[in-house]
């Protein structure tokens, strides 16, 4: 590998350096916090059997799918979805079309930084927090919960008197991600990726030993003990599996935790050289995924709760959410540990580097066409992604109160990426051919990919897909697109989330456009 | 409210998806060793 490729676009500058920028962008806060509580809440072991079914028909076939469309794509020139969608058409109306599309592929994953970026700046705030001992001192949750929300703003409390810190974190963080984002492919996110990602699975190590040698810290409570916590944990309870929300759950999990859907696996693919491998580099980033999140991720912060909480407040932690286990729950665990300013730094460390290396990820589509579309430099794209981070970032700073990152979550970082997803299945499978599509797949091979997994990627992902969004469109999409249950004096800053996304859409469009008319974006198929 | 560690259901579930996790990045990691090894020479 070297660091340019023929058609002068960036190379990744290393094997390894792919597969950990890879494994970094999968690896992000949804592995340490939402995959241990979503097991929790659906069924304990018996979870994994949506979860497993979910990964090998959705996860790693779409995984497939995004790293093949990306490795075209920049054969072509094109490092989003905006250039690469066409080249799988060959009509040049179908091609246009498709590539209109594509402003999703740009518009999702900038939507879903935006707001991922200000939760990872909390990350990097409690780091620092554990290491004054800033928190330290509030030894009950609800106290702790009430840390939270005064760092964020939405109440006044003796910690913090506005919500400086939080805005100076995010600045902070803002400035990190740019400064990646501007020192290039190889310079920046590999860079940036062989640091965090070996940091990061050396204090998750350290962690989960940890974990695992607390036993039962309080003998006089011996149901709070950590085999307890991994009973709460891995026990099946089969009775859950018979529902549709386990293997709704599992779905999503899966989306959250591989970054299908966002773009972002297309657009660091599309750094790789024609006759590269995928099949196998794609598989060994999934299960470096897997590895971190059920072996590491599942070690930690569930089991440490119940250690030191017991089974019934767990319970409660879990049904709370992957915030109130993360901010509420760990800072007061790391209170009563020896060494607890450390090991509330590592966890909160662990969790920044795990989000940075995805946050630089979802910035990488936008990044992508404004250098290959735009031709705009490398320094120059990065100011204009983190202004209109910056620019868009501010209300959800200010504005969380009031549900505007969640409502930017459920339709960038939940709903976007199964519509995404859906379309590039559909492009790829059906209207690419899937016979084309399979030779694209093992161009350059290192692994020969089980035949059933052709049946898988042609017929049963895109039904699973389709399922999914009815199932989400009716149970969860129609209620949060009418509003339901949403004080009247939120609905203003929940239309301003949408009108935002709406804009960056149109905006990508618009893009698109222009660069139809500059002439860097063509019709490629001819030239196959 | 009690629970008494990890049951035989929870030690199958926990052992083969730990196995399996590991066995398949053994399998992947080795076999990106070996093919770089390969273009190398």
């Amino acid at each position: 590998m070297a660091d340019l490729q023929s058609n002068n676009r960036e190379a990744w500058a290393s094997r390894i350096g792919l597969i950990l920028a890879m494994a970094g962008n999968a690896i992000g806060l949804g592995n340490f916090l939402r995959f241990p509580v979503q097991a929790a809440q659906n069924g304990g072991g018996a979870f994994m059997i949506p979860y497993f079914v979910a990964l090998l028909l959705l996860g790693i076939p779409l995984m497939w799918v995004e790293w093949s469309i990306g490795r075209r794509g920049g054969y072509f020139g094109y490092g989003s979805a905006a250039g690469a969608f066409g080249t799988l058409v060959k009509s040049r109306g179908g091609s246009i079309f498709a590539n209109y599309l594509g402003a999703l592929g740009i518009a999702v994953p900038i939507a879903f930084a935006i707001y991922y970026s200000y939760i990872e700046s909390w990350t990097l705030a409690y780091s620092t927090f554990s290491i004054t001992g800033k928190y330290f001192g509030i030894l009950d949750r609800d106290n702790m919960l009430n840390f939270l929300q005064s760092f964020q703003g939405i109440k006044v409390s003796e910690h913090f008197a506005s919500i400086t810190t939080a805005l100076i974190f995010y600045l902070i963080t803002l400035f990190l991600n740019v400064y990646v984002l501007s020192r290039g492919v190889a310079q920046g996110i590999e860079r940036l990726a062989k640091i965090a990602m070996p940091t990061l699975f050396v204090f998750a190590i350290i962690l989960v030993i940890r974990s695992w040698t607390l036993g039962t810290p309080d003998p006089a409570k011996p149901e709070n003990s950590i085999i307890n916590g991994f009973g709460y944990l891995w026990n099946p309870d089969f009775s859950q599996i018979t529902k549709a929300k386990p293997w709704l759950a599992a779905a999503g999990q899966i989306f959250f935790t591989l970054s299908i859907g966002t773009g972002s696996i297309l657009t660091y693919a599309s750094y790789l050289k024609r006759k590269d491998d995928i099949a196998l580099t794609g598989l060994s980033t999934s299960i470096t995924n897997e590895f971190a999140e059920v072996i590491l991720g599942g070690s930690i912060a569930i089991p440490v709760a119940v250690a030191f909480f017991g089974l019934a407040e767990t319970k409660a932690i879990a049904q709370g959410g992957a915030f109130n286990l993360g901010f509420a729950a760990m800072p007061v665990i790391f209170q009563k540990l020896p060494l607890g300013h450390l090991f509330g730094s590592m966890w909160f460390l662990l969790l920044f580097f795990a989000g940075i290396t995805s946050s630089v990820a979802l910035c990488s589509p936008a990044m992508a066409f404004l250098q290959d579309q735009m031709k705009l430099s490398r320094q120059k794209a990065a100011l204009v992604v983190g202004t209109v981070m910056l620019l868009c970032g501010l209300p959800v700073v200010f504005f969380l109160g009031h549900g505007f990152l969640d409502e930017m979550d459920f339709w960038a970082g939940t709903f976007g990426l199964v519509v995404f997803a859906m379309i590039e299945v559909i492009l790829f499978a059906w209207i690419f051919g899937m016979k084309r599509a399979w030779a694209e797949i093992h161009e350059g091979a290192d692994i020969r990919i089980p035949g059933v997994f052709k049946f898988i990627i042609q017929f049963i992902t895109p039904v699973y897909l389709i399922g999914l969004l009815l199932f989400w469109g009716i149970q969860d999409g129609i209620p949060v697109l009418l509003m339901k249950g949403k004080d009247a004096v939120h609905q203003p800053y929940l239309w301003g989330a949408r009108a935002m996304m709406l804009g960056l859409t149109v905006v990508c469009v618009i893009l698109i456009a222009h660069a139809y008319k500059r002439g860097t974006i063509r019709h490629e198929t001819a030239t196959d | 409210m009690e629970q008494a560690g990890l049951n035989l259901g929870g030690w199958i579930f926990l052992v083969t998806a730990w196995a399996s996790i590991i066995g398949v990045t053994i399998f992947c990691f080795k076999r990106v060793l070996i093919t770089h090894n390969r273009k190398k020479e």
